[in-house]
């Protein structure tokens, strides 16, 4: 008898993952692709700082693209890597639509939105040349119509501040599940202030790493603040502390049960 | 010797039915084998014969022998105490090698009785607390600290108990609804080393959050330190290089200041991808853009080495 209820044990969480996804109690609904592909994008800025936008090649933005792509691989996500001429502003709103999961590395701020006269947080796209647009949160809102996101990291300085606007963007609220809360299988990662890039890349390496080992996203967000910067580097998330990180909508909170 | 120990060119597995003793491929593998550790030593891989390349993992996780793996257990529920982290039901280790960071540690997992990770201790191989985390969300327990005083006084506490007496400069920070970080940068004849010190981090209610502590090797202090205008000068020409001319006037020089800093590839990328560990004395040249080129760089740092005035690497603010 024990025996039989430990084998019965087993199959609860995956259970309750599969009757949460049939009956739409994870949440809001991800994107309109295949359940079995989970889409993800990572884009990095190479050409701001390569010639002949900078008269050196700085070789961490692609990097730090190989650490997202293989970061997303190994959480199961069907993700692609795009820089230079390939990461667009069209590129990127068209592909947005689709990803469960997306990471950028690039120049980041409370940009000037002028069709609204406000501030929006954004980040630059590469395009391959020096003249290089901002992809608004506010252009990422509309294309994805408050479908939901697993895994966000916005690599740039000022995106993980108080007043970002991103995490909405991708329909994370900016809130803070923690040990027995559950926000849905959500994570927004992003920096505070001015961030060196030196800092950024320490930071993401443990970071992917540590997911990679199969610690979480909370414990992996920790782990990566305990690394050695050089200057005073912050770091600030919202979403579900418990989440594997592991792609799609199926699951669940392993410590609500 | 563990399997890990093995020189790197060698297979992780080797065949589990190897060619009799006498035969001739059982004879070239024994050879192979022998002259490989003649060459690499029974002490593993050296970084410098396998480097860290990004995309590869960046760590390398193996078992510890049980006799090392009970002390590290040990050590961790004394930390626990000390830290006031919660009763552990069961405990895990590993020997994490951290090859990005060139540093080994033993890592070690506490679990509550739900198994849920409930913190991460991380000890030198010679017993030495480095790092340690309470996992969670924990705001809003108690009070919170009011002032930089109450939470300098909240991490000395962590500090002591531990017995862990930092030195040099403490820099408070408030973090928002993430609590409180205070600093003990290292300093080495007033000269800092970034990166290197005492950080600990305190929930608002000053409650233990994180520590970790970094103590890198130095160079020999050059002979002759040559002037910091010889470095201003030297980054000004690279400037004039690096700076598109339309830009340049926009690009200046913000400061320079002596610091112990690791070499690395930003503006070299043949060099490692990993920093290197051992640090050596530089000026640090600050570099911040104004006005519209600002949107192109917002900063950079740039190492000259202060003994030959050489560049070792630097930092990007984008």
């Amino acid at each position: 008898m024990y025996w039989r209820a430990n084998r019965w044990r087993a199959w609860i969480p995956p259970l309750i993952g599969v009757l949460a996804m049939l009956t739409g109690l994870v949440g809001p609904v991800g994107p309109a692709t295949a359940l079995a592909a989970y889409q993800a994008t990572a884009d990095s800025n190479e050409s701001a700082f390569e010639p002949p936008c900078l008269g050196w090649d700085d070789p961490r933005p692609e990097r730090m693209l190989t650490l997202a792509v293989n970061g997303m691989v190994a959480l199961g996500y069907d993700v692609k890597g795009y820089k230079g001429a390939a990461f667009t502003k069209a590129h990127t709103l068209s592909r947005t639509v689709n990803d469960w999961s997306y990471y950028v590395h690039s120049h980041g701020d409370y940009y000037w939105y002028a069709p609204e006269s406000r501030r929006y947080s954004g980040f630059r796209e590469d395009s391959g040349d020096c003249a290089q647009s901002v992809v608004f949160s506010k252009e990422i809102a509309l294309k994805r119509a408050g479908r939901a996101t697993n895994l966000v990291v916005i690599s740039t300085c000022f995106n993980g501040d108080s007043n970002t606007t991103l995490p909405g963007a991708f329909g994370i609220a900016k809130s803070k599940a923690g040990e027995l809360q559950w926000n849905g299988p959500e994570f927004y990662v992003g920096y505070l202030g001015e961030a060196y890039d030196n800092d950024e890349e320490a930071f993401e390496t443990t970071f992917w790493d540590a997911l990679k080992r199969g610690r979480g996203v909370g414990p992996a967000f920790e782990l990566a603040l305990l690394e050695h910067f050089t200057h005073p580097f912050d770091a600030d998330w919202w979403g579900s502390y418990v989440w594997s990180g592991r792609a799609g909508p199926g699951s669940f909170c392993p410590n609500c049960l | 010797m563990f399997l890990s120990q093995l020189p790197a060119h060698l297979p992780a597995r080797l065949p589990a039915r190897l060619p009799r003793p006498g035969r001739r491929p059982g004879t070239i593998l024994l050879v192979t084998v022998a002259a490989g550790l003649l060459v690499t030593g029974l002490a593993g891989p050296a970084a410098g014969s396998d480097p860290y390349v990004a995309g590869q993992a960046a760590t390398r996780i193996a078992r510890l022998p049980a006799g090392l793996a009970g002390a590290a257990i040990g050590r961790a529920a004394r930390t626990g105490r000390a830290l006031g982290l919660p009763e552990a039901a069961r405990r895990t280790v590993e020997r994490v090698e951290d090859r990005r960071g060139h540093a080994t540690f033993d890592e070690v997992t506490d679990f509550d009785a739900k198994g849920r990770p409930t913190a991460i201790l991380r000890y030198a191989p010679d017993g030495r607390l480095v790092a340690a985390v309470h996992l969670g969300w924990h705001e809003g327990r108690g009070q919170a600290l009011a002032a930089d005083a109450d939470a300098i006084r909240a991490a000395l506490n962590v500090l002591q108990a531990n017995g862990i007496e930092p030195v040099g400069q403490v820099v408070p920070r408030k973090r928002g609804a993430n609590g409180w970080s205070v600093n003990w940068e290292r300093a080495v004849d007033g000269v800092p080393v970034p990166g290197d010190g005492v950080r600990v981090q305190l929930w608002a209610d000053g409650s233990f959050h994180g520590l970790s502590l970094a103590e890198h090797p130095l160079a020999d202090r050059p002979a002759i330190v040559v002037e910091s205008s010889v470095a201003e000068t030297a980054v000004a020409r690279l400037l004039d290089r690096w700076i598109p001319a339309a830009g340049r006037g926009e690009v200046r020089i913000d400061g320079t200041a002596l610091a112990w800093v690791a070499p690395n590839d930003t503006f070299e990328a043949a060099r490692p991808d990993a920093p290197e560990e051992v640090r050596r004395l530089a000026w640090v040249v600050r570099v911040r853009s104004i006005g519209a080129f600002a949107e192109v760089l917002r900063g950079l740092e740039v190492a000259i080495d202060a003994g030959d005035g050489s560049l070792l690497g630097g930092d990007v603010l984008r």
